[in-house]
């Protein structure tokens, strides 16, 4: 009888809390949608707009947000998106070998660097869901999409990972914006240095982030350095997919969400909140068993726990921002 | 769990050969239709028994795409054996082996013990690939050579476990120096005859708690 009313309590709670979540989110869907999107270029650094920015955009006003806070630098039209899926398309169509492909280019590029790979990758991406699936609704508009970024930019081809940044883009906006906006994530300078592959670039990456993880939690540093867990082990994965492959993708969305905010220092920050976290674990961790935890996060990792780790994170170190701290790492003479 | 001896091990080949697939059916026993594309690497453990003696298996297991093999090749360093692995079914990934046992073979130590694989077998109909010439291929190069299927675990221990068999024989000759770690071996923390002959950092070494 006692345990009944207890649970009844219990029931009542929980209901209460989802009301008030609900209650919560659609007064911040009102905010963003009515006051902050339409005026956005005087609203995008106020405060307030920072602050509800940090809790995480509502998942109906998220595809709007996304694309006004990546922008297109590089002034991509929806018709050049067409463009390129036609290219591809014709490319796809023709038989190897053949001489009247329109994108000549591809002939230079990397032989890997294909349509097929494309296609072998495109199942593979968030398999679990089963929507990117062959036959499942988003295959074909992920592989357009990323067949067509092949054409726009044949110097960089396509490099795995990049069908997870195009996922959770198609998740989130129609096709030929989430293209634009794929295009000109890809083009900001620490995901241009990782997707090319520019080794010295990655290292100065690398070499930032150990000096915050020294800052921030000297003792695992130290734990890593005597371990030889280096950062480049785990990092690779969680800047490449922006850790939409290692988070569930209610945490991942979450993480975006800032890193559109605060750009890719946020990344690092991320990194070392998620380390964070789970510190006191990895400090009894070897090399194996820390390489294993990192390369494959718990599933139970929520946005609440992760965020409220990553707040403590600071990424100043002796008046140096992030960005001084890189520019030392790629100029070393200037330090 | 201590062992006596800790072997590293890397798998290569091809994107989507199946080596996450090899991985996860020696570790986990168990087979994974459509896996998670691997980017950069990842890792696996497990212990085995050669001869009464507990060996534990470190595997990293790497990004198969051409653009990450300069990422890659850093990997090989301290493994003591790699699998070679490459798709039954898909010609081209057997035709990339010798840029693949070049990359290996430059980067690692000398005494790698490499083990070839042919995998997918069970995919019979599909067959691109003859075994008479993954057999050829490996005699031509000093490898070791099975045919495997991740789907169906059919020669899956076997290929893990004799690249550490050759590996453990390779000890036993003397061809390995065991107190270099940098031929990716490592003695358990329970085995040692004498402490002071260990390098510094392996008398810790105890599977629990790591280092320091």
């Amino acid at each position: 009888m006692i345990s009944e009313i207890k649970e009844a309590k219990q029931r009542k709670k929980v209901l209460q809390n989802q009301l008030k979540a609900e209650d919560e989110l659609a007064h911040a869907t009102k905010i963003w949608s009515q006051e902050i999107l339409p005026k956005w270029n005087q609203m995008k650094s106020q405060r307030r707009t920072l602050e509800l920015w940090w809790q995480g955009a509502p998942p109906c006003v998220r595809g709007k947000l996304w694309r006004l806070a990546i922008s297109n630098d590089l002034n991509i039209t929806h018709d050049l998106y067409g463009i390129c899926v036609a290219r591809a398309q014709e490319r796809l169509n023709s038989t190897p070998g053949s001489t009247d492909s329109v994108c000549d280019s591809f002939r230079d590029a990397d032989r890997e660097a294909s349509m097929e790979l494309i296609q072998l990758d495109i199942s593979r991406t968030f398999p679990h869901l089963c929507i990117f699936q062959k036959g499942g609704p988003y295959y074909d508009m992920l592989h357009c999409l990323l067949a067509a970024y092949v054409c726009y930019r044949p110097d960089v081809g396509y490099v795995q990972g990049m069908s997870f940044i195009a996922a959770i883009l198609i998740l989130n906006m129609d096709a030929p914006d989430a293209f634009i906006c794929f295009a000109n994530l890809l083009n900001r300078p620490c995901h241009r240095a990782f997707y090319s592959l520019d080794q010295p670039l990655m290292e100065a990456y690398y070499s930032t982030y150990n000096e915050l993880l020294k800052e921030n939690l000297p003792s695992l540093f130290a734990h890593f350095e005597c371990s030889k867990l280096t950062p480049d082990l785990y990092l690779l994965d969680w800047v490449y997919t922006v850790f939409s492959k290692a988070m569930s993708l209610d945490v991942a969305s979450r993480v975006w969400d800032v890193f559109l905010r605060d750009g890719e220092e946020f990344l690092f920050r991320t990194a070392i909140g998620v380390l964070h976290l789970y510190q006191d674990s990895l400090l009894n961790m070897d090399f194996l068993s820390g390489s294993k935890f990192l390369t494959k996060l718990p599933d139970d990792l929520t946005a609440a726990q992760l965020f409220k780790s990553i707040s403590s994170v600071h990424t100043i170190i002796s008046k140096r921002s992030f960005g001084q701290i890189l520019a030392s790492q790629t100029h070393p003479s200037d330090k | 769990m201590s062992y006596a001896y800790l072997f590293k091990y890397i798998i290569i080949g091809d994107t989507g050969v199946g080596k996450s697939c090899l991985l996860l059916q020696f570790t986990d026993k168990r087979f994974q239709p459509v896996h998670d594309l691997t980017i950069g690497v990842e890792f696996g453990a497990r212990m085995i028994t050669i001869d009464n003696k507990l060996i534990k298996l470190q595997i990293w297991d790497t990004a198969g795409q051409e653009a990450f093999r300069s990422i890659t090749r850093s990997y090989y360093r301290g493994a003591a054996g790699a699998l070679l692995v490459y798709d039954i079914t898909r010609r081209e990934t057997f035709n990339h082996l010798t840029t693949w046992l070049e990359d290996a073979r430059q980067h690692s130590n000398s005494n790698m013990v490499i083990m070839l694989i042919g995998n997918k077998s069970d995919l019979e109909s599909r067959r691109e690939v003859k075994k008479e010439e993954g057999d050829a291929f490996a005699r031509e190069h000093g490898l070791i050579f099975m045919e495997t299927s991740a789907r169906t675990a059919a020669n899956v221990e076997e290929a893990f476990i004799n690249t550490a068999k050759e590996i453990y024989e390779k000890i036993q000759e003397g061809v390995f120096d065991i107190n270099n770690e940098a031929n990716g071996i490592k003695i358990g923390p329970q085995h040692s005859p004498s402490n002071a002959s260990l390098p510094p950092g392996s008398q810790s070494s105890s599977p629990s708690s790591g280092c320091c």
